[in-house]
């Protein structure tokens, strides 16, 4: 325990460091705390996930920093300087009402990420209940949440949100709830497959005989084993669901206009591209490259967390 | 006896990676001729990698070096890619260990073995069906024309070891490597399967090299025995001999070998000198 | 010496009577098809559902705004809509069976007949891609697993990944933008050029096919040159997915026993690959084939809208939009039928395939 307190009063580098490459661990968390030391350590060498993860902050600075970052007010339209190729004045050129794309592309990334982190936190915690509960459980639990899950997961995905969106009706907050509704099915099963390996363990078996409820085991030891392979999968699927609600912003049924959404932006500056051809290109490469970062880390990270893989 | 089949100088086998490099086999000189030679290692000796370096099978990453490396005339360490093929399974063949793996699942039984003989040898599929069934003979499968149209899966351990020493034989190899051929069988299998590889081996005056972690299967079976550690041979011996090894570690692993002969209450385990990894070693008893 | 053969267990071990082929062949089915029909119930109640939450009124849909209330009333009796939902959904389940999914309101047709319409199109666009996704990906999967780690394997992987990262609508734009306005190599959206349009004689409804077999190649090609812009987009995603799969499971062989087996026999790394390991992923690979045509049905939506191609995605995402309730409902049964059963193919594909599981 003096290490503990030594450290948390005392986080000079060399300090932490020390206390990070201690060859046995004192305490649970001084043990979890080195294994994300060592993952983070292996994630250095693998450079495209490390390529993802830049991209991944930069994109979440521009989120952040929009305001600050925007040259020009992303609503305000000048039909005199409309359509105009990349200049000083409009670094990434103007698109078909005159507003200026660079700065409707920093907004931009603030509704893409909006929309992939408020699906994920939604998606991620439904998935890994259901899962867990239906896998543990089992009997007719499992045969009923499973069926459900197996309705959902017979749609494509994009179908299944378009399908929600009509229902809903366009807007973001609908195509939120339309993405989150089809995303949640894969990670049910993901958790689910998880906890029918987990079960068998002999360390459940052991927690069972001293009495712990259901409710106990699937929350405090099931789901903190499924946790990692969910991290993986939800942040690949950020990769999707940004190109699901692109694709949503295409068709008219995501944001909607002004609003600067990548795939609305995409949509608006169809008819002009043949001519203009770079306010249908920027966006489309943002939606790219942002997916991109997320496969990337995402295969990054399932290479430390889950060595079987690659 | 005639020039050796292989005669190996100072091998060296090393692994480059990211942690930096490890050297597996640390120079290590044998030969064998027309005999059965046993490698005796625990696991991490070095005796597989021994093994598979003389197919130049060895894993990815691996660097091989020796002095020589020699089949008879051929170079191995020169050969390249094409000569190693005609090497491979003609000349110098390997039995692996568990045959519920080293079988392809996908392939009739048969089939695997006719390849085997068509590779090195023209001929058409029905005079290689008639060798193979032959072959299938000789390992002492009765029913061979049933075996010969079943998947892996649907025979036996043992029968499935007596397959892969038939799929090995059949091109008539020089020199066959067995890699623990015994290890995956259950015990009153084992000693089946080893003594129709003696037959094979001994009528055909095939060369053996025999490895594996059991030192009591190695005595009784082989001619000659290499024991090794740590990446080196620490003792080079007739079979016969081994009742009067030399070096501490033989010692040691005799010692704490169960015997009938002589009870006691309990078994010694061997305590590793770290002076072996670089101390002497012996060949035939002499300090070398 | 003892030959213990340790064979498959055969029924008529002792005197225990053969089980009743039927009762097997029954048990089997069920097994199989019971998950499968109640899927497609859930299915059903999800489209219905979907259906009724549509936020456009049917009755004002067809009579607009200035109806009567009386001839409100009366079209509302007549679409079933003043009867409790659970009659509504029976109705509509009644109707499935026989096909008939009520009328769209786009077209005043029949929506089967609307979809029988607009299928071919999708079909066709669909094949085309996946036999560009299948002919390039498999062998660039299995290149990638053999030579794995070098800047082939990196470079596939690298075109992969784009595949799947890069929104398909986006890549069609830029692809006319150069192909067609720019270079002028294919033609632009919809199947067929104005001039050519009735020239054809609709046998199959596959225009590639409908011209060859009369032998109007100058169509033909015009066909093709609108075609053959979306179907490789369409492949392109196809593709990543399944050089992604094919080279992971490839791997997976390559690290077996039986790999090294084959070398030591002799056999060059190349027969090895494709004679031992290739065989022992056919299955797996058949199953991701199916499974990556359900998912072009999805990529066919955003395609279709690009191309203006006259398939069932430009249909459903028109009557999404429209809010025609009926063609929402059949279209969407329809795609999760689809998908159902390529899922059910692929699970038979295995027990077939596979001589493990039999």
């Amino acid at each position: 325990m003096t290490d503990k307190a030594m450290t948390s009063a005392n986080f000079s580098s060399s300090g932490l460091l020390a206390w990070l490459r201690a060859p046995v661990p004192t305490s649970p968390f001084h043990a979890r705390m080195q294994q994300f030391w060592i993952q983070a350590w292996r994630l250095r060498s693998n450079v495209p996930a490390l390529f993802g993860l830049c991209v991944i902050i930069v994109i979440l600075l521009a989120a952040l920093l929009a305001p600050l970052l925007a040259t020009h007010d992303i609503y305000e339209q000048n039909l005199a300087m409309r359509l105009l190729p990349a200049s000083a004045e409009h670094w990434l050129g103007t698109d078909e009402l005159g507003r200026d794309v660079y700065s409707r592309l920093i907004y931009g990334a603030r509704i893409t990420l909006y929309i992939a982190l408020l699906t994920t936190v939604i998606v991620a915690p439904i998935g890994l209940l259901v899962g867990t509960t239906a896998g543990y459980l089992g009997g007719w639990v499992d045969t009923v949440l499973m069926r459900i899950v197996d309705v959902f997961l017979a749609f494509p995905n994009l179908i299944l949100a378009l399908a929600f969106v009509a229902a809903l009706g366009p807007g973001i907050q609908n195509a939120i709830i339309a993405i989150s509704l089809a995303s949640w099915p894969p990670i049910a099963r993901l958790a689910r497959a998880e906890t029918l390996t987990i079960r068998k363990s002999d360390y459940i078996a052991a927690v069972r005989l001293q009495g712990a409820s259901s409710f106990r085991i699937i929350f405090g030891h099931v789901v903190p084993m499924c946790i990692p392979s969910v991290i993986v999968r939800v942040t690949l699927n950020m990769a999707a669901i940004i190109l699901t609600a692109a694709g949503l912003g295409f068709l008219g049924l995501g944001a909607q206009p002004p609003s600067p959404e990548w795939g609305t932006m995409l949509s608006s500056g169809r008819e002009f591209v043949m001519t203009s051809w770079w306010i249908a290109a920027i966006p489309g490469c943002a939606i790219l490259l942002t997916s991109l970062a997320f496969n990337l880390f995402g295969d990054g990270l399932r290479d430390i967390l889950d060595p079987r893989h690659g | 006896m005639d020039k050796p089949l292989i005669d190996v100088k100072d091998l060296r086998i090393r692994f480059e990676s990211a942690h930096g490099s490890h050297e597996a086999v640390r120079g290590i000189s044998f030969t064998i001729g027309r005999e059965k030679v046993g490698i005796v290692g625990e696991s991490g000796s070095g005796k597989s990698l021994t093994g598979r370096s003389l197919l130049k099978l060895t894993p990815k990453g691996a660097k091989i070096t020796a002095a020589h490396m020699r089949f008879r005339g051929t170079d191995l360490l020169a050969a390249g890619e094409k000569e190693m093929r005609t090497i491979r399974g003609n000349h110098i063949s390997m039995i692996l260990q568990d045959p519920k793996y080293s079988l392809n699942p996908l392939m009739r039984i048969g089939n695997q073995i006719v390849e085997a003989y068509r590779l090195h040898h023209k001929a058409r599929p029905a005079e290689a069906k008639t060798k193979a069934l032959a072959m299938l003979e000789s390992v002492h499968i009765r029913e061979p024309e049933r075996v010969f149209d079943l998947f892996p899966h649907e025979v036996s351990g043992g029968m499935g070891q007596r397959i892969m020493i038939a799929m090995m034989l059949i091109p008539e190899p020089d020199l066959i490597i067995a890699d623990e051929p015994t290890s995956a069988l259950d015990v009153t299998v084992r000693r089946q399967v080893l003594t129709i590889l003696d037959e094979l081996v001994s009528r055909r005056g095939t060369g053996l090299m025999f490895i594996s972690h059991d030192l009591n299967l190695v005595a009784s079976f082989c001619d000659r025995v290499l024991v090794m550690y740590a990446g080196r041979i620490m003792e080079d011996l007739p079979a016969r001999d081994l009742h009067s090894a030399r070096h501490p570690y033989t010692q040691a692993l005799l010692e704490s070998l169960p015997r009938l002969d002589h009870p006691v209450d309990e078994l010694k385990v061997p305590l590793r000198d770290p002076s072996w990894l670089n101390g002497s070693v012996y060949h035939n008893g002499a300090l070398i | 010496m003892a030959d213990i053969v340790h064979s498959v267990p055969r029924s008529d071990a002792g005197n225990m009577a053969r089980p009743n082929p039927l009762l097997v062949v029954l048990k089997v089915v069920g097994k199989i098809l019971l998950p499968v029909l109640v899927t497609l119930f859930g299915l059903a109640a999800l489209t219905f559902f979907i259906g009724r939450m549509l936020p456009i009124d049917p009755v004002v849909a067809i009579l607009g705004d200035n109806a009567t209330q009386e001839a409100y009333d009366n079209m509302a009796r007549a679409l079933g809509l003043d009867k409790p939902l659970w009659y509504q959904f029976g109705i509509y389940v009644r109707g499935i069976l026989s096909l008939d999914f009520g009328q769209a309101l786009t077209t005043g047709k029949p929506v089967i007949e609307d979809i029988a319409r607009v299928f071919p199109a999708t079909i066709e666009l669909a094949t085309l891609a996946i036999i560009i996704g299948t002919g390039l990906g498999i062998p660039a999967g299995v290149i990638a697993a053999m030579y794995r780690g070098s800047w082939i394997d990196q470079g596939i992987r690298f075109v992969g990944l784009i595949g799947y990262s890069a929104p398909n609508f986006w890549l069609g734009l830029m692809g006319l933008v150069l192909f067609y306005a720019s270079l002028g190599w294919i033609g632009g959206p919809g199947r067929i050029d104005f001039i050519y349009e009735f020239d054809i004689e609709p046998i199959t409804g596959f225009y590639l096919i409908d011209t060859a077999i009369q032998g109007q190649w100058e169509v033909f090609r015009n066909v093709f040159s609108h075609i053959i812009l979306p179907a490789s987009i369409l492949g392109f995603g196809a593709l990543a997915y399944i050089s992604r799969m094919t080279r992971s499971f490839m791997i997976e062989q390559l690290g077996q026993e039986y790999i090294v087996t084959a070398r030591v026999k002799g056999l060059s790394w190349g027969r090895t690959v494709w004679v031992h390991a290739f065989r022992n992923v056919v299955v797996q690979v058949m199953t991701v084939v199916a499974l990556s045509y359900a998912f072009l049905l999805e990529g066919a939506v955003l395609t279709e809208t690009v191309f203006a191609w006259p398939g069932f995605g430009r249909y459903l995402t028109n009557a999404l939009l429209v809010g025609d309730m009926n063609a929402v409902v059949g279209c969407s049964l329809l795609v999760g039928i689809i998908f159902v059963s390529l899922n059910l193919l692929c699970d038979l594909l295995y027990r077939v395939f596979d001589p493990r599981t039999r």
